[in-house]
């Protein structure tokens, strides 16, 4: 199984888990949930899982907003808070993501022939310009203490490496327009806490 | 400019006669040629209502493989990619099958596949078929994906499709229709284009494995589509595209032309040239004498019209013949007097009696609404075989595929081809 069928049972499960808040419930509830997740990300509608639908609509997520979906899952599953630090992190990581999107996207729209996705072919000469770019950006997090985040780009990385998705181009490995979608949710969402200044809930159980 | 490494040049096995270099003003040195051995077949049967998108490509054994859609409609769930086979020895088309639907490339590519669409087909040096076609999840053909499938017993059975991914955004909107070619390390040159906010032409480099190696945009902005390229050395070729932007001062829209000098790293700025085009598909092939000849609807407005064009050693094309022209009736004309047309020209088709019938019933079944009809010839997709012979296929009133073989001479006995035998 490929990373990118793995990607949309992902996006399957953490939209369940969100829409049932499966973090706040009970741990014996919580397993029914995933329970729940598992049979209906198999069952097939119309002879195709569910996910498989999703991955018609939004293809192959990149390898870092996999990383983050499973994260969540994990941490929705345990019932695991993020630390304040944590937090911060992602907030950095969702920050450098919206900068390269926001100058790369429109790239791929054509209105000029600069093209910096072909650059993400281990083939074309300047490749590693995109390599370097987010090699660049990976420094820049572990600078600001998030190794976290850091990594996170490390792996990504890493599995274009051993050819993890479908896709034999760089970028498709780092961003996605979903981790673009997800990144501005986060941001304003934490923006809008910040604004309403409550003070912090202490969990039990803090860890990623 | 840096000359390209050997395995990044194009693969070309002629050279093209040199360019008349000297000032514009200077009368042209046209060649005539004469088009002759011309023969029309229909290769598609009854089994879709309507067929579009045909695409051909000559078999190492020697025989010719066609590939197109048919469906009930355009963007029907029961759209398939057909095949079919023509045999050098009885100078037929065999029954087409059909090859590939949206059900097994949804079970294949493992995602939910909603309709098919535009298919081209080439064989690489190491005799495998290779097939790439277009296909839609959800919404229109902007949204479209390219996938790949291929053939090791020269398309009698095809292997498992593989989805290209092609574009960051969501791979969205990436299209074939242009001749795929082959660099010189075997690697398969295929022109695509995107048609989502904008409308682009790009040269994909696919590996034989179905890798994408790298793309270069070949255009830019949102009127040029459906590139066609023509190889005339290791590191030159000239691309014609399909033009869907406004009409110039003088009413006119025409096809563009853009040109690489590096194996295609970069193409330059596209041009007009003198042929019209009314945002339809064109073709490029190769000339031993002439360097390359093109088939266009050369008109402002619809497709009523398919001509053959050579190109000059002025840089300027001129017609050499005309396959279908209805110019007289470029107008909608009433259902009896498009019967009577289309009955007339049926008539010199190698098919049945019955199926001649058949053939203009559809055409009336999809082309007239309210008793008015309309002519349509398109999409075409001409190859050169390894004799020098011209293999033309193209859509015939969205109700056939039609496959027109003919030689291109020159005029000038001396310069003749030779043909040792006619397809």
């Amino acid at each position: 199984m490929s990373a990118g069928i793995i990607s949309s049972f992902l996006v399957w499960a953490a939209l369940l888990a969100f829409i049932f808040r499966i973090k706040n419930r009970p741990p014996r509830v919580r397993i029914l949930i995933v329970v729940g997740i598992i049979i209906s990300g198999l069952i097939p509608l119309s002879g195709l899982p569910i996910p498989l639908y999703i991955r018609a609509g939004i293809g192959d997520l990149s390898i870092v907003t996999q990383l983050l979906l499973s994260i969540y899952l994990i941490n929705s599953l345990a019932g695991i808070y993020s630390t304040p630090a944590r937090k911060v992190a992602y907030q950095q990581l969702c920050i450098f993501m919206l900068i390269t999107g926001l100058w790369f996207y429109p790239t791929t729209l054509g209105l000029t022939y600069f093209d910096p996705y072909r650059f993400g072919y281990i083939t074309d000469s300047m490749h590693w310009l995109i390599l370097g770019y987010f090699f660049f950006g990976a420094i820049i997090l572990l600078l600001l203490q998030s190794s976290w985040t850091s990594g996170i780009l490390c792996i990504a990385t890493l599995s274009f490496c051993v050819n993890s998705l479908e896709s034999t181009n760089y970028w498709d490995h780092m961003i996605d327009p979903i981790l673009m979608i997800g990144s501005i949710i986060f941001l304003m969402s934490s923006f809008i806490g910040q604004l309403k200044k409550k003070p912090e809930k202490k969990h039990p159980r803090q860890s990623f | 400019m840096l000359t390209p490494a050997p395995s990044h040049q194009f693969s070309v096995k002629h050279q093209d006669p040199p360019l008349d270099s000297s000032p514009t003003h200077t009368v042209p040195n046209v060649t005539p040629n004469v088009i002759s051995n011309l023969v029309s077949r229909v290769i598609n049967d009854d089994s879709a209502r309507l067929v579009h998108a045909p695409a051909i490509t000559q078999l190492n054994t020697g025989g010719l493989i066609a590939t197109w859609w048919g469906g009930s409609r355009e963007g029907g769930k029961d759209v398939k990619v057909y095949t079919s086979f023509f045999n050098p020895d009885s100078l037929t088309w065999d029954a087409p099958i059909a090859a590939l639907t949206a059900k097994n490339t949804q079970e294949q590519t493992l995602r939910y596949i909603r309709k098919l669409g535009n298919v081209v087909i080439t064989q690489d040096p190491e005799g495998t078929l290779h097939l790439f076609y277009v296909s839609v999840s959800f919404g229109g053909w902007a949204a479209s994906a390219i996938n790949w499938s291929t053939s090791f017993d020269e398309g009698q059975t095809w292997s498992a499709s593989k989805r290209l991914i092609t574009s960051p955004f969501l791979n969205l909107s990436t299209l074939v229709k242009g001749t795929p070619f082959f660099y010189a390390d075997g690697s398969i040159g295929l022109p695509v284009y995107h048609e989502f906010a904008g409308k682009f032409a790009e040269l994909l480099h696919v590996s034989t494995r179905g890798e994408v190696l790298t793309k270069t945009r070949m255009s830019k902005g949102k009127y040029s589509l459906q590139p066609v390229v023509h190889v005339s050395s290791p590191t030159n070729a000239l691309a014609l595209m399909r033009y869907a932007g406004p009409r110039d001062p003088y009413g006119n829209k025409k096809v563009l032309q853009t040109t690489t000098q590096d194996a295609g790293a970069h193409w330059s700025e596209p041009t007009f040239i003198n042929i019209k085009n009314p945002n339809s598909a064109v073709a490029l092939a190769h000339h031993n004498t002439l360097g390359k000849i093109g088939v266009f609807n050369d008109t402002n407005r619809d497709r009523y019209r398919l001509k053959l064009y050579q190109y000059n050693p002025d840089q300027r094309w001129s017609a050499v013949h005309s396959f279908e022209d209805k110019t007289p009736q470029a107008l909608k004309v009433p259902q009896n007097y498009y019967e009577k047309t289309l009955s007339y020209d049926v008539s010199q088709f190698i098919v049945s009696k019955e199926r001649k019938s058949r053939i203009v019933s559809r055409a009336i079944e999809n082309m007239c609404e309210n008793n008015q009809c309309e002519f349509q010839y398109d999409y075409p997709y001409l190859i050169q075989d390894k004799r020098g012979q011209y293999h033309l296929v193209y859509t015939w009133n969205k109700s056939a595929i039609k496959h027109i073989s003919f030689t291109l001479n020159s005029a000038n006995p001396a310069s003749t081809l030779t043909t040792d035998k006619n397809l």
